[in-house]
């Protein structure tokens, strides 16, 4: 077979999609409000039936669809009654009221206006007025109710308010309103007091519940809100800031309401700042029709033959050529394989993301697929809609659940600092970690718990987690959700082995001393208990002098642990992140400062006992002044000093009375690492099929991988886990699919399991033959039984187990 | 009553409207006749020739912003390609809603813009911008009364206008959708706004279809289905004039059609003022 140049068949097929929206909506039908045929339509009608298809018809010497304050209620507007011309017919638009109300959230002064849009949309002319609504009661209606429980009652709130309705055989009721829990109607007050009643007892049963509901459709006007703006002049006609209304709906009046506050209609000079924006047309008996017969015959000559030549020539502006081409190509490309076009576009292996666009992309790896213009203009020319991927699940992206087993860590304490000291990559927001602990057996539940990064400078910060130990804990992960808002990638932040440690530590010393540092070594005991996971210090640090030019010298800090014999530091355990003095003598505002600040500063190590030694030196003396950190006059043989070159126990002085400022800190995210994994492992593409198909899981070919860096492939500096170059190719664990599909708004639940080892190119249909969908709200993946696992218990998941959920081809 | 000359002006202002988008797809379909040939037919302050895809994030700095745009290449003016844009571009878009208020259950519209270079030859800008209620004024926002399925459809057809260009030789390669279901400026952790793009690029290419399997099936047919459509457009172009033409014509005007519209000139909409300005010589 030929090569495929997916991204220009990709580029090509956008282009042709984005051709018929922009054709067809132009171009458009007889029914379609906004489009060339439907507007020759409009005049060819007024041209011989004097009506317009669909249009305000002035019946009577006034005009319809007058909007005024109501007098009874400011707030409301109240649109007198109107005609509509629909298709030949003349609709009958009740008189209603409008609220002028609208909740905006944000506080607006009483000078601002909002503008209202006031309209009758074309979809309110399709449904036929006085046409029957049907629910039932979901609960009993009582004697004295205000609300009464239907089924599906948003499908009725749709219909608008309010809502004319029979109870029972002939118990008439006005809903005009609903309840804050969307299940009941509220009973208009003007309808017997707004209560239910036959005139027995208050709480006796007069419905029960299943009894039918009737609801009586009457077409309505609606209204759209812009939100409050400042301006200089009240007119109506002339405000910019009007929402904007779909070509669909007949224009009925503009209103500008003032005092979002407490709204009332606005008034400019006299009158109400209320523009009537509705075109009457003529009945079709009007003694002075739109055309005459005389300027009809002129006029409708010429509609007739632009119509003739949209309609008649429409093939020329049609895409359809442009499928067909791209139809020879596909047969063209194929030397026996004998695909269908759909068949062979639906089966394009995965490779790695070129970021020019050819198709759905998933953590660096992307399949072609046509763009959804590409696929309505497929779907309008030949009925059927192009192969739609709906979800895509990488083994490789999968970190939770493995083999679930236990309980999660029974806390997650967090806590934020300022990174004043240590680069962090994590800005303000709210962040959301999640730990978990893996055994022998496999990984537990993970414990979520949310903190705030928050300050009213717009610093970076340094998230803290301390958690409960869990027995038999081999490590923990630690999983991070970013704080962009709706992303609901998960990222897994440790590695095998990295964590091992939990619990709290001590609270640390509080200080207000200064102790000056040296270019020698300066040791201060601290403790934590045993098995915690230490993860930095809090301590304080100042510069005496101000003008400190030596800027990128740097305070050292080490970790020793204690000699039990001598009480003195013995072994270098590890190296916290050093402290610059650039970040010393400036304060967050990045201002000069001599004070003591806050500094946190980076260290991962599980604690194997509970006294240790923070060791400290500068690189060199500052240029002017001293470096101090902050300490108490506390403690006994707590400090210790030496000029040896070497800090071996023997060369430590002990002394008293100097304990070190600090909080011995859990483990720490500056964000700088991580981004490995999604925890679900599951892409929803949101996709929406024209045409209801039989769905399959299907285990597609991957041909090519992003570019390795090191050990890992990555993407940018997004490493990819999972996959060896000497993998084979076959699902390397048994996975159970739970897939949720919808055909309109019914939801139905699917499961498939695909075995361990199944090929590429493996198709496994869902559901029944008769069962088709047109869309996927979730898919779940659990292992199964036969699963590939580590030493640990943990499942080796592949970027080998992928597969789509999709349409049949 | 509306007047009827008001009447039937207002519908031809419209039918023009739609011959207006109707002209979208006959640059739609110019587009891909330069694009599969690989020659640009006009020369142009700028040209898309490939790429600026909106793009996953590949990196963890791309990834903490809302948008990530795609390698490409452009053409200038002078008719040479610009240096091939290698890098992404990330851009935040909430960012132009206004700061420290709180928005909810709010629809924004925008575009993202290209802009040339100052220095020719250099990749061009990505700019964006948000639809404003007048040209200096403030953002053009609106409650979400119509659910996103209607916003969405107004948005593919054009019912929705562009920003106001950065420049005037600025480029719209995107519109996009803000769904604000809360934004405040200073409480960033709160936000949550969906982002919905609407693909208007036209790829004008450089080189053609030099693969023999897309030129034999594809560059043939895109050529000929150009001057195909270029020819019914003109047909139809010429029957709506040929309305137009009767309509100014009718009988009825009165006292004549050019006094009766100097009487209501601020009634005549404004796509047929020019219309009739450019085909008919005629200022109202």
């Amino acid at each position: 077979m030929a090569d495929v140049n997916e991204e220009f068949i990709a580029e090509y097929a956008r282009v042709v999609g984005n051709a018929h929206i922009a054709i067809e909506d132009g171009i458009g039908s007889l029914t379609t409000p906004g489009s060339a045929l439907f507007n020759l339509n409009q005049l060819s009608l007024l041209a011989t039936t004097k009506l317009p298809a669909f249009g305000v018809v002035q019946t009577g010497a006034n005009t319809g669809f007058n909007v005024t304050v109501d007098s009874s209620d400011p707030t409301f507007l109240r649109v007198s009654s109107g005609t509509v011309a629909y298709n030949g017919n003349l609709i009958n638009v009740s008189s209603q009221r409008i609220s002028i109300k609208k909740a905006f959230a944000g506080s607006y002064s009483s000078s601002y206006v909002y503008g209202m849009r006031i309209g009758f949309p074309y979809s309110e002319a399709q449904n036929t007025a006085g046409q029957i609504y049907s629910t039932v009661l979901s609960q009993d209606a009582k004697e004295g109710d205000t609300e009464i429980y239907v089924e599906n009652i948003a499908t009725y709130i749709e219909l608008g308010l309010p809502l004319t309705a029979y109870i029972g055989v002939n118990t008439y009721v006005v809903f005009d309103g609903y309840n804050a829990a969307k299940t009941a109607f509220t009973i208009d007050p003007a309808i017997n007091g707004g209560v239910l009643s036959n005139g027995s007892t208050t709480g006796d049963i007069i419905f029960d519940s299943g009894t039918r509901v009737n609801f009586i459709y009457e077409p309505k006007a609606k209204a759209l809100y812009g939100l409050p703006v400042s301006t200089i002049s009240n007119d109506p006609e002339l405000f910019n800031y009007y929402p904007l209304m779909p070509s669909s709906w007949l224009p009925i009046a503009d209103v500008l309401i003032v005092n979002p506050g407490a709204p009332e209609v606005a008034t400019f000079g006299l009158s109400d700042a209320i523009f009537r924006t509705a075109m009457d047309y003529p009945p079709a008996n009007s003694t002075i029709p739109i055309f005459t017969n005389d300027d009809a015959k002129i006029i409708a000559a010429s509609i007739n033959v632009a119509k003739s030549e949209l309609i008649n020539n429409k093939n020329r502006a049609s895409v359809s050529d442009a499928i067909t081409a791209l139809d020879q190509y596909t047969t063209a490309l194929q030397d026996e394989s004998g695909l269908t076009f759909r068949e062979f576009w639906g089966t394009r292996p995965f490779k790695a993301t070129t970021y020019f666009g050819k198709g759905t992309s998933f953590q660096g790896l992307e399949r072609f697929e046509f763009s959804n213009n590409f696929s309505k203009a497929y779907f309008d020319i030949t009925g059927q809609d192009i192969q739609r991927t709906f979800a895509i699940f990488r083994g490789d992206l999968y970190a939770f659940p493995t083999t679930i087993y236990g309980n999660a860590p029974a806390s997650l304490a967090l806590n934020s600092y300022k990174a004043l000291g240590t680069a962090s990559t994590l800005t303000r927001g709210t962040y959301t970690y999640g730990v978990s602990a893996v055994t022998t057996s496999g990984e537990t539940p993970a414990v979520y718990n949310s903190v705030l990064s928050f300050d009213t400078t717009n610093s970076n910060y340094i998230n803290e987690l301390q958690w409960g130990s869990v027995a038999g804990a081999l490590f923990y992960h630690i999983y991070r959700k970013s704080n962009i808002s709706g992303e609901q990638t998960e990222y897994r932040l440790t590695s095998i082995g990295q964590v091992t440690g939990s619990g709290t530590g001590t609270t640390g010393i509080v200080g207000y001393a200064g102790t000056s540092l040296s270019t020698n070594f300066t040791a201060y005991k601290i403790s934590t208990t045993n098995n915690f996971q230490l993860g930095g210090l809090q301590l304080r640090l100042r510069a005496t002098g101000t003008g400190v030019t030596n800027s990128t010298a740097e305070v050292q800090i080490k970790l020793y642990s204690n000699d039990g014999a001598t009480g003195k530091p013995n072994s270098l355990i590890g190296s916290f992140d050093s402290i610059p003095f650039s970040k010393i003598i400036l304060d967050s505002n990045g201002d000069a400062t001599t004070a003591f600040q806050n500094f946190v500063t980076k260290l991962d190590y599980k604690t194997t006992s509970t006294t240790f030694w923070v060791v400290m030196k500068l690189s060199a003396q500052p240029s002017t002044g001293s470096i101090q950190v902050q300490t108490s006059a506390n403690g006994t043989n707590a400090y210790a000093t030496t000029t040896a070159p070497s800090p071996i126990p023997a060369n430590w002085t002990l002394a008293n009375s100097v304990s070190l400022h600090h909080k011995p800190l859990g483990f720490l995210d500056y964000g700088r690492s991580g981004s490995s994994s999604v925890r679900r492992g599951v892409y929803l593409t949101g996709s929406k099929t024209y045409e209801p198909r039989r769905l399959r899981i299907y285990i597609p070919d991957i041909s090519d991988f992003p570019a390795p860096t090191g050990s890992s492939f990555t993407r940018g500096d997004i490493p990819i886990y999972g996959l060896s170059s000497t993998d084979s190719t076959e699902t390397k664990n048994e996975l159970i699919v739970t897939v949720v599909a919808k055909l309109g708004d019914t939801e139905t639940t699917l499961t498939q399991t695909i075995p361990q080892g199944t090929t590429r190119g493996t198709s496994l249909l869902l559901g029944t033959e008769d069962q088709i969908f047109d869309s996927v709200t979730d898919v779940q993946v659990a292992p199964g039984a036969n699963l590939q696992t580590q030493q640990n218990g943990a499942i080796y998941w592949s970027i080998y187990d992928m597969f789509t959920v999709e349409t049949q081809p | 009553m509306t007047d009827k000359g008001i009447v039937t002006a207002n519908l031809l202002n419209e039918l023009i409207l739609n011959l207006d988008k109707m002209t979208i797809g006959e640059d739609i379909f110019l587009g891909l006749e330069e694009f599969s040939l690989g020659l640009p037919a006009a020369s142009r302050e700028i040209d898309l020739c490939w790429g600026f895809a909106k793009s996953e994030p590949s990196t963890t700095a791309l990834a903490s912003h809302e948008v990530t745009i795609g390698k490409g290449v452009t053409r200038n003016s002078t008719g040479d390609l610009d240096s091939v844009q290698f890098d992404f571009t990330s851009l935040d878009l909430t960012t132009l809603l206004p700061s420290a208020i709180t928005l909810k259950n709010i629809y924004a519209f925008g575009s993202i813009y290209m802009t040339p270079n100052a220095t020719v030859g250099n990749p061009p800008d990505l700019e964006s911008a948000l639809v404003k209620g007048v040209s200096g004024g403030v953002n053009l926002f609106m409650t979400n009364d119509l659910n996103l399925e209607t916003i969405f459809n107004m948005m593919q057809v054009e019912e929705v206008p562009a920003a106001e260009k950065p420049e005037s030789n600025s480029l719209e390669i995107y519109k996009f959708l803000l769904n604000i279901n809360y934004y405040n400026s200073l409480s960033p952790e709160l936000k949550d706004v969906e982002i919905y793009f609407f693909d208007k690029r036209i790829p004008r290419g450089w080189g053609g279809f030099a693969d023999e399997f897309m030129a034999t099936n594809i560059t043939s047919y895109v050529v000929f289905k150009k001057e195909d459509y270029t020819d019914y457009l003109d047909t139809i172009q010429q029957s709506v004039y040929n309305i137009v033409k009767n309509w100014i014509n009718l009988r009825s005007w009165s006292p004549n059609f050019l006094d009766y519209w100097d009487a209501n000139s601020a009634s005549m909409p404004d796509r047929l003022r020019d219309y009739l300005e450019l085909e008919f010589s005629l200022i109202i």
